[in-house]
């Protein structure tokens, strides 16, 4: 057991490894010069060539790939372009909002996609079984920004019922969840209900049904329980579905969010802050992918890593 | 009622520890603190939130440009600031006055003034703050419009003296400008580089936390040394979306929104619990030509390209009158800005024109935008695409990052023939604007905006003579006579001035946006 | 008509390669909203085809004395901000989706499945490297992976192909090399290694066809994905620039007048949701078809 954790644990490092060379190469190719965009309207060209050796953008890319990786991997992760705040700080007051954008947003779509899909499995072929795959179709169907906008025109412009910006207040997390949520409550009550179906499809299940015990004990106690294995898995291949969704949604609601971010500063060619937090988003989606494969080992018994 | 609290604890609980565990990959960050909620204690009775599209860079006056400048008045102070007629009136200087030979100027420093942090306000600190703006380590977006302060000389602790070359009868409306708000000295060395995001100044409101991208708010002082503020607290937040400001503003969220977008006003003006407002402002949007190489070299392209386009029809159709004709080289509404007799639109004569200047045959131009920067821009940039295309102008319409035309728009004009960029230009007062427009020491410089390469001696002499002149009377007939030739040599295609749409809640008062773009914080009630 | 399962029906499992697509169509033709998702599909592709010939007007006429027009005869879905037609645009604005959504989604399949095929029938080092590249991709949450490659590339049609195709091959490359390990040991393959056949020509000739059924259903499903994707781009300003129509694009300048005009958002997002879906409905029941795997 140990060794397997130590084994993926160990794996990981290339991937992030990887990660890093392209996310480094993809905004090493960002046309336009970083220097310049530091340097402001009014420098003069010797001003940018400073900057430009104080960034040691004059030095071979290697080099600078292995400059870049030292000081990341310490943490040191250069001051914004545009803010000329350290990119630590920018990342961490942003970091918040996001978090639980991403965390309520699989709150939900964990609960409404179990209840769906458990329900629409235990009923196949009723009224509710139908109404709910359209339903799920609809719902990965939807393109989430205009999902968002929609909503936003309902609850906030319409009905008054919620705010349409910002985060801090409970309220004002309701609508992007339930906008960056869906599509992925929809996967899951997919899912979920395709797994369900093969494990009560199993003999040992019918046998258990036909020895009487309650039909309700069976699905949760036993079929569940078997079925959680690939409802795991879709919800940690989710995350990365909502992390990039965090992008969209936040740009709607105007979430002071990491997604918000990357797009702003993807625009102002704020490359160091775009490294970090595209860094970031990709090694969260590791490291839940990762606790994911571990908790296999837990939730299935038969599963031994030795 | 006690179960379902404690679940809904338990539910933030939830929240806070998946947070916590996202964001555990960088735990060492945690030290820098994220900013804390700390002003939930004033009720929202008391707070008024003003809406914009823009996140500051930073919160100190000399490097924070952009239209959150409302919020810095909240908190800092010039010696002087502009009032809602665009004149330069008192503030922390009490009086001023040139010397004769117009090189030296002197204030009088109001007396019994304190900044936020406790350190008295006197003349070492109007000294300390130029200091900063000429410090190279500084990011000063108009550190250039000062290097004509050659020295500041603190003549006692409440009289400050500010000797100039060239003399500039302009100089009190420089001081005007947000960047020459005065900073504390103390605080500038307790936090040096990060000044800008720990601003002290001595405003009626104190800064409290900065949010990014979320808000920046401010408490009132309640010691401070004019009127007493009428809310409690102030905060600005940054809504980038148009369509986004409108909502907020519908719902509540919003006592006050500035850059409304046109095509919202007349349904604002039916919605009830608000009011919108369309006032005078100092930006006007222009195309910058590359105008050193053909085919914009030739004034009668450029002629012809201006006469081409229905700006009213633009200012009618999609700024839904919420625009106006812009017929001067300089800025309608600023003293000594003149208007000029209008090219009238005319696609027959602009063709007609075209053929004269050997492009009968037509041809080919790029215009460099960046979207979002105002209402209507890509739309604006398309109808002018439209125009052009009708008398033989194949226009591309090129977008980029706003950094990317900057760099565009100040590269050298002879490796960019054919090609315009799309900018607004908000200038404080008319010399500024000449200057920096049309005057060839300023067209053709390396790294900055505005290179048209646009060169005219009889203008830059003109330019020249305006700047020296101290009296009203004299200086009037010369700014008219330079804007009179630079109309007819047409520099740049004029698009329209624009107009700040606003609008608040109803119970709202005291909001006013002035020409600057600027509102006076110490007038706010809710 | 299938009795109890016997001995007998394990074996047919390498059956004539025809048989399991005709099979396929005649599972799929029974299900009626596939029938009805694949309706829209071919409406689409044929509407946004004849868009030159359709449209009432050009895509791109600015007519700024007109603007925000109500429907009438001229113009059957009024105009938009700039007076410009909104029939003609969203007809033209679906030839510009659609292509953006196939060239993407056959720039993965074909670069994805050569990758997945050459890992899986040379194995060695440069499988590991290419299944490795795959993973790297994959960790990298696919719509910000899109938004970087765009940042580096810069807008535009082309490049939102290019971005969403990059994004697109890991899925296709992993299918294509697992398939490609099994049908290495098939007897086929190793009949037609045995009358020596070149590698080239085992590869695309016997092995290709053979994976063909999984990797179509991965692609059929990535259609959803990539308009998806593409209208996003388009939504924060980095896909298709103006005054060029395309869904997303419309959407994206629309939602600056959503509270003025809010048809300029709910037409394109309509549109984008009504091909999704039939993207997604189709796609699942070409798995269902072609997937041994029956529910």
């Amino acid at each position: 057991m140990l060794r397997h954790i130590a084994e993926r644990l160990l794996w990981s490092v290339p991937v992030l490894l990887g990660v890093s060379l392209v996310v480094f190469g993809i905004l090493k190719a960002i046309p336009g010069d970083a220097a310049q965009v530091m340097a402001g309207a009014d420098a003069t060209a010797a001003d940018v060539q400073a900057i430009r050796n104080a960034l040691g953008l004059n030095q071979p890319v290697y080099v600078q790939y292995a400059r870049w990786l030292e000081r990341f991997v310490r943490l040191d992760l250069g001051r914004s372009a545009v803010t000329r705040r350290p990119v630590a700080y920018e990342i961490a007051t942003r970091v918040g909002p996001t978090a639980e954008l991403a965390a309520a947003a699989m709150a939900f779509a964990a609960a409404v996609g179990l209840a769906a899909g458990i329900t629409s499995a235990t009923h196949q072929h009723s009224a509710w079984d139908a109404a709910a795959s359209v339903a799920t179709a609809l719902g990965i169907s939807v393109p989430i920004f205009w999902l968002g906008l929609m909503l936003m025109m309902l609850f906030s412009v319409s009905l008054r019922w919620l705010p349409s910006t910002g985060a801090g207040t409970a309220a004002q997390l309701i609508l992007p969840a339930l906008t960056l949520g869906a599509a992925t409550a929809a996967t899951v009550a997919r899912q979920v209900r395709a797994a369900m179906l093969d494990v009560l499809r199993q003999d040992y299940l019918r046998t258990a049904l036909a020895k009487g015990v309650a039909r309700g004990t069976l699905v949760l106690r036993h079929a569940f329980r078997n079925a959680v294995i690939p409802i795991v898995t879709v919800l940690g291949l989710q995350l990365g579905y909502l992390l990039a969704g965090t992008v969209l949604t936040e740009t709607v609601f105007a979430r002071p969010g990491l997604g918000r971010l990357v797009v702003d500063a993807i625009r102002s060619r704020d490359i160091a802050v775009v490294q970090a937090t595209v860094m970031l988003f990709s090694m969260t989606f590791i490291a839940v992918n990762l606790a994911v494969d571990l908790l296999y080992a837990y939730l299935d018994p038969r599963i031994r890593f030795d | 009622m006690g179960r379902l609290r404690r679940r809904e604890l338990l539910k933030q609980g939830a929240l806070r520890s998946v947070a916590a565990a996202l964001a555990a990959g960088s735990a060492p960050l945690a030290i820098l603190g994220t900013p804390g909620r700390a002003s939930a204690a004033v009720p929202r009775e008391q707070t008024f939130v003003v809406v914009d599209g823009t996140e500051p860079n930073s919160l100190e006056p000399a490097v924070g440009t952009g239209p959150f400048q409302a919020i810095m008045n909240a908190m800092y102070e010039g010696l002087v600031a502009w009032n809602d007629k665009a004149q330069v009136v008192p503030q922390l200087a009490t009086s001023w006055r040139a010397s004769v030979d117009g090189r030296s100027w002197t204030f009088a420093l109001r007396p019994g003034v304190r900044f936020h942090d406790g350190a008295p306000f006197n003349a070492e600190a109007v000294r300390a703050t130029f200091d900063r703006i000429f410090d190279k380590s500084v990011p000063a977006t108009r550190r250039g419009n000062y290097l004509l302060i050659k020295d500041i000389v603190p003549v006692d602790d409440h009289t400050v003296r500010f000797t100039t070359d060239p003399p500039n009868p302009d100089f009190p409306l420089l001081m005007a400008d947000v960047s020459a708000k005065i900073i504390s000295p103390a605080a500038v060395k307790q936090y040096g580089a990060e000044f800008g995001r720990h601003p002290v100044g001595t405003g009626p409101f104190k800064f409290e936390e900065w949010v990014p991208n979320d808000h920046v708010s401010a408490a009132a002082v309640d010691d401070y040394w004019g009127p007493k503020p009428r809310v409690r607290r102030i905060v600005y937040r940054p809504v980038p979306e148009p369509a986004a400001r409108v909502v907020v503003l519908k719902t509540g969220e919003a006592d006050a929104v500035l850059n409304l977008p046109p095509a919202d006003v007349p349904a604002l003006r039916q919605a009830s619990g608000l009011y919108v407002r369309a006032t005078p402002s100092q930006t006007i949007v222009e195309l910058e030509t590359a105008d050193t190489k053909p085919p914009f070299s030739d004034v009668r392209v450029r002629q012809a390209l201006n006469v081409a386009i229905d700006k009213d029809a633009i200012i009618k159709g999609i700024m839904k009158g919420f625009a106006k004709p812009l017929n001067s080289p300089g800025v309608p509404g600023l003293w000594g800005s003149f208007d000029c007799p209008p090219f009238r639109y005319d696609p027959v004569r602009a063709k007609r024109m075209l053929g004269e200047a050997g492009y009968g045959a037509g041809m080919r131009l790029t215009v460099n935008l960046t979207s979002g920067r105002w209402a209507g821009d890509t739309q604006v940039v398309q109808a002018v695409q439209g125009y052009w295309a009708n008398v033989g102008v194949q226009m591309t319409i090129r977008e980029m990052a706003f950094a990317d035309l900057l760099a565009f728009s100040s590269s050298d004009p002879d490796n960019r023939p054919g090609t315009a960029t799309c900018l607004l230009k908000g200038s404080p007062y008319i010399d500024y604007h000449l200057y920096r427009m049309y005057d060839s020491a300023a067209t053709n410089v390396p790294a900055t905006q505005q290179r048209t390469g646009y060169a005219n001696p009889r203008v830059d002499a003109l330019i020249a003579a305006e700047r020296r002149t101290f009296d009203p009377d004299k200086r009037l007939p010369i700014l008219k006579e330079a804007q009179r030739l630079v109309w007819d040599d047409q520099p740049i295609i004029y698009l329209l001035q624009l107009v700040n749409i606003w609008g608040a809640r109803s119970g709202a008062s005291g909001f006013a946006v002035l020409p600057t773009g600027d509102f006076e914080p110490g007038r706010l009630a809710r | 008509m299938r009795g109890a399962p016997s001995l007998v029906s394990a074996v047919p499992a390498v059956a004539a390669p025809a048989s399991p697509w005709i099979r396929a169509a005649r599972s799929f033709v029974r299900r009626p909203a596939a029938l009805a998702g694949f309706a829209v599909l071919v409406l689409a592709v044929v509407v946004s085809a004849a868009a030159p010939w359709l449209s009432p007007h050009p895509p791109n006429l600015v007519d700024v004395a007109n603007p925000d027009a109500p429907p009438s005869w001229t113009h059957p879905l009024g105009t938009d901000e700039l007076g410009r037609d909104i029939t003609s645009r969203l007809l033209w604005g679906g030839r510009n989706t659609l292509l953006i959504t196939l060239g993407a989604v056959a720039l993965a399949f074909v670069s994805g499945s050569a990758l997945g095929v050459l890992a899986g029938y040379y194995g060695g080092l440069g499988s590991t490297v290419i299944m490795r590249a795959m993973d790297v991709l994959l960790a990298i949450p696919g719509f910000l992976l899109a938004v970087a490659v765009i940042a580096a590339l810069g807008v535009g049609m082309g490049n939102v192909i290019v971005a969403i195709g990059i994004n697109s091959i890991p899925p296709f490359a992993r299918i294509a090399r697992g398939s490609t390990l099994l049908a290495r040991q098939e007897v086929y393959v190793q009949a037609a290694q045995a009358l020596g056949a070149g590698e080239r020509t085992i590869m695309v000739r016997h092995i290709f066809p053979n994976i063909l059924s999984p990797l179509v259903v991965q692609s059929t499903l990535r259609l959803a994905t990539a308009i998806l994707t593409a209208s996003g781009l388009s939504f924060l300003g980095l896909g298709v620039q103006p005054p060029a129509a395309e869904w997303g694009a419309m959407l994206s300048v629309g939602r600056n007048y959503i509270t003025s005009s809010p048809q300029l958002v709910v037409i394109p997002g309509v549109a984008i949701l009504v091909v999704t879906l039939a993207f997604n409905v189709v796609g699942d029941a070409v798995r269902d078809a072609l997937d041994p795997r029956e529910l």
